[in-house]
């Protein structure tokens, strides 16, 4: 593709210069590749020159020609942070994110906060971040009484973030506080109820307690540590120029924020791709043999069990786990089902691929039977001529530069970019078996029958329910992620979907699916607003998980209903194109609505359904539409959502 | 050796103020250079102590009026 591809250049064992110089030459030719050089450089080093280098390149760059995702980020600091934003620009871009910035002035976050004619309120960011220092903290030397005086602190805190998600609808990331090293009562202050180090802990944990959906946390303690606490809080130079997080620091801590805020905005990895000779174990399982392959005796084997563990837990977390190596099937699966010292088992891995093809093409293949984007997936492998290729064949998956030795690869693969997540789900732990089942099926298609002989051996059952709030952090988690089946790609905040259902007429489903395979959990959201006559959809959005079903019509049924119970004419629907949803191009073709004038200058094209007309198509499902319909059941309902939260001037 | 300090010292300036073709001669100053503002300060200060492992003194951070100055500092601390 490229002059660094014609060089045979590999990445993963450039130097931080060479890698600017590259990336510095690649800049107006192919600025994707140069952006992922950058972001190699992000994982390569966390010295400071570079990064400010790596930074400038950066913003030189048209976001349009790279970046997955485009966030508008507020920076709020209590100090300063004229370091720190051009390193969080780097260090976005390792998750291919652009951002536009805001930058506060130095310490006047809470005036721009509450002051509605503040240029932050101008700037309408979509995430704020607030950077604040353990100065801020109202906490005397030592508390007279710790437990109000941290409630205290901590409702100002949450009071704080209320005004930005209610004021503004931005997401929220804020620091911790880290504890000053060098204080008066030393490590007695753990010891000592309301000596401030404690306190600070304590707020930590009191804050990241009960956090309100769309707040996140930034853990700074972490960065300190990882940094050094002398380097994090370097005194000198907040006497200087009031930075009170040190310069050493603040590459780790750019680092950090845009782990949280890639996982804040759902741009997290889903997929971990390995690799098995070199990677999960020692040796080649093929020469070696089952009983020759080293894990869990000595040093390295020790190592090795320890990177299975982490990875197990990861797929504990939600993370699908697959393997694509190059091995005779038999020879791969045996010391998953003879070595006892394994710490993975086969059960753990959503798909497992032995064969002799390039791994290139085994990842593309997998990401079509996952129904997942190329930009879900990490590919871990102890070969660097491997990386390479994948790197090259997929620009999109991340590709982890795992060290020499085994026991660097937890600390590599949990600092890739979006290997962090912003919260958890139910969903989340149910995933594998979900998609393991996707991918049987995907298989089992090949060979049975007709896609409609198919489809009704699935036994599908479709409910349909309210958004509420048991399903709140799920619906808003679809809304932020969901790329291929999105009809219009609104990214509604928690606060946008509250308001929106709180309209008059206006209808917020969930559906969740399950079948003879699986429970797939909560797969589609649907938002719809009254338009004198119409129900107009201003949201449809289905987990790709549960695509080519022929599930278009089915969904539609509980807004059908709704219309008619309001008495409502047509349901109207539109198709946006964003780039990324073509596969939601035929939606409303497929669930039986018809055209409604020609496409507009931008590709969205208008399509109606008649009330009172025929009954949407489908294939044999089962749609239970009880939770929103049956009203005077006494089965229990989800608990629906409480009124919006209070806002300002606009809301009737 | 001085002349090991000139070039550290002329590399870092180059790279903090993102400007390839400066020049460092004695007489210099902040306000000669137009990236040379007070944020840009504050990281050629980090980096030169990164770079040369010397620690500058709170009065001199703030304190240099000329390059020969600061360049007087380094080659004191270092030797």
């Amino acid at each position: 593709m490229s002059a660094e591809q014609a060089r045979g250049a590999t990445w993963d064992t450039a130097a931080p210069p060479e890698l600017l110089r590259r990336a510095g030459e690649l800049a107006e030719q192919d600025p994707a590749a140069a952006v992922r050089l950058l972001g190699a450089l992000t994982g390569a080093t966390t010295e400071l020159p570079p990064w400010l280098a790596g930074a400038r390149l950066v913003a030189g760059l048209p976001a349009g020609s790279w970046a997955r995702r485009t966030v508008r980020l507020a920076v709020l600091g209590s100090h300063t942070t004229g370091h720190l934003v051009p390193l969080l620009r780097l260090a976005a871009a390792a998750h291919g994110i652009a951002l536009d910035l805001y930058e506060a002035p130095y310490g006047q976050y809470q005036l721009e906060v509450l002051d509605p004619q503040s240029p932050l309120h101008a700037f309408r960011p979509e995430v704020v971040l607030l950077a604040v220092d353990q100065r801020e903290a109202r906490f005397p030397a030592h508390s007279a009484t710790p437990a109000q005086d941290l409630e205290a602190e901590a409702a100002r805190w949450r009071s704080l973030w209320s005004a930005l998600r209610d004021d503004l609808g931005a997401l929220v990331l804020q620091t911790t506080f880290v504890p000053p090293v060098d204080d008066e009562f030393g490590s007695f202050a753990v010891a000592l109820p309301g000596a401030r180090r404690r306190q600070l802990r304590a707020l930590n944990l009191a804050l990241g307690d009960d956090l309100p959906p769309g707040v996140h946390l930034v853990d700074a303690e972490a960065v300190a540590a990882t940094a050094g606490a002398r380097t994090y809080a370097d005194e000198r130079y907040w006497f200087l120029s009031k930075h009170a997080v040190g310069l050493g620091a603040l590459p780790l801590l750019a680092r950090a924020v845009t782990q949280v805020l890639a996982a804040a905005v759902g741009l997290q990895r889903k997929v971990v791709v390995c690799d098995l000779d070199g990677t999960l174990w020692g040796g080649v399982v093929g020469e070696d043999g089952v009983g020759g392959v080293l894990v869990g005796d000595g040093p390295a084997g020790e190592a090795f069990q320890a990177f299975q563990e982490h990875l197990r837990r990861l797929q504990q977390r939600g993370v699908l786990l697959a393997v694509v190596s190059k091995n005779n099937d038999a020879d791969a699966r045996a010391p998953f089902e003879q070595r006892p010292e394994m710490r993975l088992g086969l059960e753990h891995f959503a798909a497992f691929l032995a064969t002799w093809e390039p791994k290139a093409d085994q990842i593309a293949r997998l990401a079509g039977e996952l129904g997942l984007g190329l930009d879900s997936f990490v590919f871990v492998d102890d070969n660097p001529v491997e990386r390479e290729q994948v790197r090259r064949a997929l620009p999109e998956v991340g590709v982890v530069a795992l060290p020499a030795d085994p026991a660097g690869f937890v600390r590599a693969l949990a600092e890739f970019p979006g290997m962090e997540t912003a919260s958890l789900t139910e969903e989340d732990a149910r995933r594998t078996s979900s998609y393991r089942a996707r991918a049987e099926v995907a298989r089992a298609r090949d060979g049975a029958g007709s896609r409609e002989e198919f489809l009704a051996g699935l036994e599908m059952v479709l409910t349909v329910e309210p958004v509420g709030e048991d399903n709140l952090r799920r619906v808003v988690q679809l809304i932020g992620k969901t790329n291929q089946f999105n009809l219009t790609t609104r990214r509604h905040t928690e606060a946008a979907v509250r308001e929106l259902a709180a309209r008059p007429g206006a209808v917020a489903q969930a559906l969740r699916l399950r079948d003879a395979h699986a429970d797939h959990g909560l797969i589609g959201v649907l938002l719809a607003v009254p338009e004198e006559s119409d129900l107009v959809v201003d949201t449809w959005l289905m987990s790709c998980r549960v695509l080519g079903r022929g599930l278009e019509g089915p969904a539609l049924a509980g807004l059908l209903e709704a219309a008619r119970r309001d008495g409502r004419r047509r349901l109207v629907g539109v198709h946006v194109p964003s780039g990324r949803n073509e596969p939601a191009a035929r939606a409303f073709a497929d669930a039986g609505f018809v055209p409604d004038g020609a496409a507009d200058a931008d590709g969205s094209t208008r399509w109606v359904h008649q009330v009172s007309g025929d009954p949407l198509p489908g294939p044999p499902v089962l749609i239970d539409l009880t939770p929103v319909v049956d009203l005077t059941a006494g089965a229990p309902r989800p608990r629906s959502l409480e009124d919006p939260c209070p806002t300002t001037s606009t809301t009737a | 050796m001085p002349h090991d300090v000139d070039d550290r010292l002329t590399r870092v300036f180059r790279e903090v103020l993102a400007d390839p073709g400066l020049e460092l001669h004695d007489d210099l100053t902040a306000e000669s250079v137009p990236a040379w503002d007070s944020l840009a300060h504050v990281g050629l200060m980090f980096s030169i102590e990164s770079e040369f492992g010397i620690v500058f003194s709170d009065t001199e951070m703030s304190g240099f009026g000329t390059v020969g100055e600061l360049r007087r500092a380094v080659e004191r601390k270092v030797s």
